[in-house]
């Protein structure tokens, strides 16, 4: 499909500190046994090598912006008032996917089957905020790239079911990104397979210099 | 212009670069979506001007207007004169620049990714760049500036081309988002060490930043600074104002940092994104021509570099351990996975190593029947983004060598050149072309020498031939050459001598073989330990040893506490200090107590298994050790101490625990008996099934009969278990709000048929709101799905 790019296995740069926030870490009250801590680092460091991050993007052109609705490239109507105030003073907009593939999920339903189930949860857990670190790192990659040319990206990204962004546009993406090609399913309930596959959009503004 | 007159312009005071071109040529009409390039060709009169502009604001050096004039940005356009653009547009530069300032041909990201992480080889970005190269040259460049580069792999790419096609000097920039950090990880002290050594003439940053991020950037790298270092800086960091993105920072304001760039070390500056031939001029004024703080080295250490680290070797520092285990001599298993091509063992012992403290690497690939230059290279590939420690290439092959520097994201330490004529003559000019690190072998074509005198005299000749190709002290660790004390007792004490010869006369960083040693004893690790202790106290800096060693790690530690190389025992305590804290809640004498609220779930099988022996009922072991252990974690986990992993790792103990007594428990032990009966499953069309399987993990572990339905799961088949099964209730899970509707339709249902079971509902999509409009009762997590079943069924049978 025409305009369509990808990265592969990019070297996501994630917070640790994030995953243990999602694992109920609390800095003021848990404590952590020194042979528990180094565990739990050496499990998100197995995660990280099991993810194999990869990022499909597209840009689309904004032709139509009401107070709840986006149109992209003429033809793709988005209802959602989130997304319109966040691409109000944008031309065009990307699209984005994350990935982190199929090791990574099949290792986390094997752990799970085999009864390592505290082993499973950190893996989901770092797998979860390393896909999420995959559009961070392509935010940071766009960003300057368009600096040069005298753009820049908004400051915040929507994804579907987040807002009233419906969950139900995972299927414009899916579409638009040609995800099927990148072995990841749409579920009729718009859930992508594998789990840990994320997607996004971001307007690109002008710079006033 | 040489390298050399290069440096001494430099080192006369301050060199002033440009500022921003694209944004102004905007200005000048250049629409966008075209190719700015060819856009520039065919209106030459725009960038003459704008540069122009920039010389008489007092620039030195101007960029020639090809940053996105490489040959795969060009293809986007459908151009594909590489040579000719860039031939042309330097052209334009030089007439503009009428020899009152040098053009630099300026060169930038591709755009692409090289592998792993994108389609392209490293050496088709290499050779990609060398066309632009080559047209740079033909329009008459004086020097290169390489600029705005976001992956250091990429950056050396660039640098290879050129160093690879002329002797100009070569200015190169990296970027660094807010947070210093390029946006695949790399911080600038480690973009500094790998690019100065691979040659280098200037390195610093541009872009992404405003000055005062810039200046910390400055600041934190000169101290390790061997080559003059760059400031160009965006005019400040773009701000939203009234909804629209600006760089909002002035003139004035710009060039009041001028002054501080030159006490923190830049010895060229310039503007980027959103500075004019103003912003130039005001920083013209306040520096030019001005002395910048020189490039002192605080110290003596070596620095070797990964894509994403630095790492120190020095004498003050605690002693820096090389792991050596990815090595297939004596390895059955490795060798054999090798010459299958397999990497998962590699990959284990990198993984494994890293996480004992091992801060580099030792690769070697040397065995009989494989391709050494393939299988070295395959190695660095895979272990260069996976591992954050740099690794230290084990060959004696030069082709071996070269292909694996020549892709190594860093600054690589090579094992090893020694006076033996192939290594001086053939891998040492290797190591300098790649500017790597190498250790330094006294050995000759004769052999080893066996006393000190003898090989200081060969590490004396070896380090001349070094310093030829510009190698310094600082480049290299002497190996103190280990040999085996089962076959000569006094050879260690000569080992000991170079060490100590090294660190006090020569001046130079040292390492050891530390394995070698015990070669022959029985119970090698004593007197590995002991061996490594004596040589850190001789002033050791690095050893390459078995880092899986506990005994020798517990004797390195302590030894860098007694040498003043771990200062304040900071390293010695953060691993030692740690185990001895109390643990929360433990209690004395309590072992399978103490076992379930560690979370150890190998060893609990054992300790009942004792307990037994001694006599103790496995019922009495439940209620007396278990159930209270697995209580105390729940208060734990509620009042936040544990949180998520230590709770399940608890939970899954305990089950390990309950697995082995059931069958030995009798009939009216309270344990036997179930809380209740519980239907669980996560609802139709829903895929996630973690948080569902943990509740049903510890729905278990507080005694509560669990029939799991899995995922994805009809309601009709959840009511009919429900029925078959007279559950006390149904418990269902959710993530997305597109399957949370599942969950009002299986409790309209269980209304509609007056089924009795009550229903208890968690997970992402769903709240207490929710649960409390279908008529359910709500759990967050795992632990409360617990409390609320004991509600639930308290509550059935009257008790609450």
């Amino acid at each position: 499909m025409d305009g369509i790019k990808f990265f592969k296995n990019i070297p996501t740069r994630y917070k640790r500190s994030l995953i243990y926030t999602r694992l109920g870490y609390e800095k003021t009250n848990t404590r952590i046994e020194y042979d528990r801590k180094r565990q739990v680092e050496k499990w998100i460091n197995e995660a990280e090598a099991l993810c194999d991050v990869c990022i499909i993007y597209r840009t689309a052109e904004i032709t139509g912006r009401e107070r709840d609705l986006v149109i992209l490239d003429s033809k793709e109507k988005i209802t959602s008032s989130s997304l319109a105030a966040l691409v109000r003073h944008s031309n065009e907009a990307v699209l984005m996917a994350a990935t982190s593939g199929h090791r990574i999920t099949n290792e986390i339903k094997r752990l799970q089957q085999a009864g390592e189930m505290t082993k499973a949860l950190v893996y989901d857990a770092a797998a979860s905020e390393i896909t999420d670190a995959g559009l961070d790192w392509l935010m940071g990659f766009l960003k300057q790239q368009f600096l040069r040319s005298g753009k820049v990206l908004t400051p915040m990204r929507y994804s579907p079911g987040y807002g009233d962004l419906d969950l139900s546009y995972q299927e414009l993406f899916y579409r638009w990104l040609n995800l099927e090609q990148w072995g990841v399913e749409l579920t009729d309930r718009y859930m992508l397979i594998p789990e840990k596959t994320v997607t996004a959009i971001v307007g690109i503004e002008s710079l006033i210099n | 212009m040489t390298k050399h007159e290069f440096k001494e312009m430099v080192s006369n005071g301050v060199v002033i670069l440009d500022g921003a071109t694209g944004t102004l040529l905007q200005r000048q009409g250049m629409p966008s979506g075209v190719c700015p390039e060819k856009w520039v060709l065919d209106n030459p009169s725009t960038i003459i001007n704008i540069q122009r502009q920039y010389i008489e604001s007092g620039s030195d050096i101007i960029y020639s207007f090809t940053f996105g004039a490489n040959e795969l940005k060009l293809k986007e356009f459908g151009i594909d004169d590489v040579e000719g653009i860039n031939r042309e547009l330097v052209r334009l530069s030089k007439q503009a620049a009428e020899g009152r300032a040098l053009v630099a041909g300026d060169m930038s990201p591709t755009g692409q990714l090289m592998e792993p992480f994108g389609p392209y080889s490293f050496e088709e970005i290499v050779n990609a760049y060398k066309k632009q190269v080559d047209g740079l040259l033909h329009g008459g460049v004086d020097l290169f500036v390489i600029e705005t580069m976001m992956d250091i792999q990429e950056a050396r790419a660039a640098l290879i081309a050129v160093k690879e096609s002329c002797d100009l000097p070569v200015i190169v920039t990296m970027t660094f988002e807010h947070g210093g950090y390029t946006i695949n990880g790399t911080d600038p002290l480690t973009a500094l060490i790998t690019l100065q050594s691979l040659g280098a003439d200037a390195v610093g940053c541009n872009c992404s930043t405003g000055p005062g991020e810039m200046l910390e950037i400055i600041n934190n790298i000169k101290p390790y600074a061997k080559v003059p270092l760059v400031a160009k800086p965006n005019a400040g960091m773009p701000k939203l104002v009234n909804g629209k993105t600006v760089f909002d920072m002035d003139a004035g304001e710009f060039a009041s940092f001028a002054g501080q760039f030159l006490e923190a070390g830049a010895n060229l500056v310039g503007g980027c994104c959103g500075t004019t031939p103003e912003y130039i001029h005001c920083i013209s004024k306040a520096v030019k021509g001005k002395k910048c703080r020189e490039n002192v080295r605080k110290n003596n250490d070596l620095l070797l570099s990964s894509s994403r680290r630095t790492v120190s070797i020095g004498g003050n520092l605690p002693v820096c351990m090389i792991g050596e285990r990815i090595n297939p001599t004596g390895k059955k298993k490795l060798s054999e996975e090798l010459k299958e091509g397999s990497m998962d063992l590699v990959m284990e012992l990198a993984m494994d190593q890293v996480d004992q403290g091992a801060l580099v690497l030792d690769v070697n690939a040397g065995i009989p029947e494989i391709d050494e230059v393939e299988v070295l290279t395959k190695i660095v590939s895979i272990l260069s983004p996976m591992v954050k420690v740099p690794l230290c290439l084990d060959s004696s092959s030069p082709e071996a060598l070269e292909a694996a520097l020549r892709i190594y994201p860093g600054r690589a330490l090579i094992n090893s050149i020694s006076a033996e004529r192939q290594k001086i003559e053939k891998i040492l000019p290797v190591a300098a072309k790649y500017g790597a690190a190498f250790i330094l072998l006294p050995v000759d074509d004769s052999g080893v020498p066996e006393k000190a005198e003898d090989r200081i005299k060969i590490i004396e000749e070896v380090y001349e031939k070094a310093a030829e190709y510009g190698y310094t002290k600082s480049d290299i660790l002497v190996d103190g050459l280990v040999l085996t004390a089962a076959a000569n007792q006094d050879a260690c004490l000569e080992t000991l001598k170079v060490i100590d010869w090294s660190t006090n006369e020569f001046g130079a960083n040292t390492v050891i073989g530390l394995s070698n040693v015990s070669f022959g004893h029985p119970e090698r690790t004593w007197i590995n330990a002991a061996f490594l202790a004596m040589a850190m106290s001789r002033g050791l800096t690095a050893v390459i040893m078995n880092v899986q060693s506990e005994e020798t790690m517990h004797i390195k530690r302590a030894a860098d506490v007694l040498t003043g190389k771990d200062h304040n025992s900071i390293h010695y305590i953060k691993t030692y200090g740690m185990q001895n804290e109390q643990k929360a809640g433990r209690k004395q004498d309590d072992g399978i107590y103490n076992c379930i609220l560690d979370g150890r779930k190998g060893e609990i099988e054992e300790l009942i298994r004792k307990e037994i022996s001694n006599g103790v009922p496995p019922a009495r072991i439940v209620d007396n050790h278990l159930i209270p252990a697995i209580t105390r974690v729940g208060e734990l986990y509620q009042e936040r101490t544990y949180f998520l992993p230590q709770l399940i790792q608890s939970a899954e103990t305990m089950e390990t625990a309950m697995k082995y007594l059931s069958p030995l428990l009798e009939d009216n032990c309270s344990r036997v008996k179930k809380k209740g009966r519980i239907v669980l499953a996560t609802v139709k069309g829903d895929i996630h099934d973690i948080g569902k399987n943990m509740v049903a993990l510890m729905l278990r572990n507080y005694g509560f009969d669990v029939i799991d339905l899995g995922k994805d799961v009809d309601s009709e088949i959840i009511i009919r278990t429900a029925v078959d099964e007279k559950a006390d209730i149904i418990a269902l899970s959710a993530l997305m709000t597109t399957t949370m509707e599942e969950m009002r339709i299986t409790a309209e249902k269980v209304r509609e048929r007056n089924i009795k079971a009550s229903m208890l509902i968690g997970g992402a999509a769903v709240d207490e709101d929710y649960a409390r409009e279908i008529g359910a009762s709500y759990a967050k997590d795992a632990y409360m799905a617990v409390k609320e079943a004991e509600a639930l069924v308290a509550k059935r049978n009257g008790q609450a």
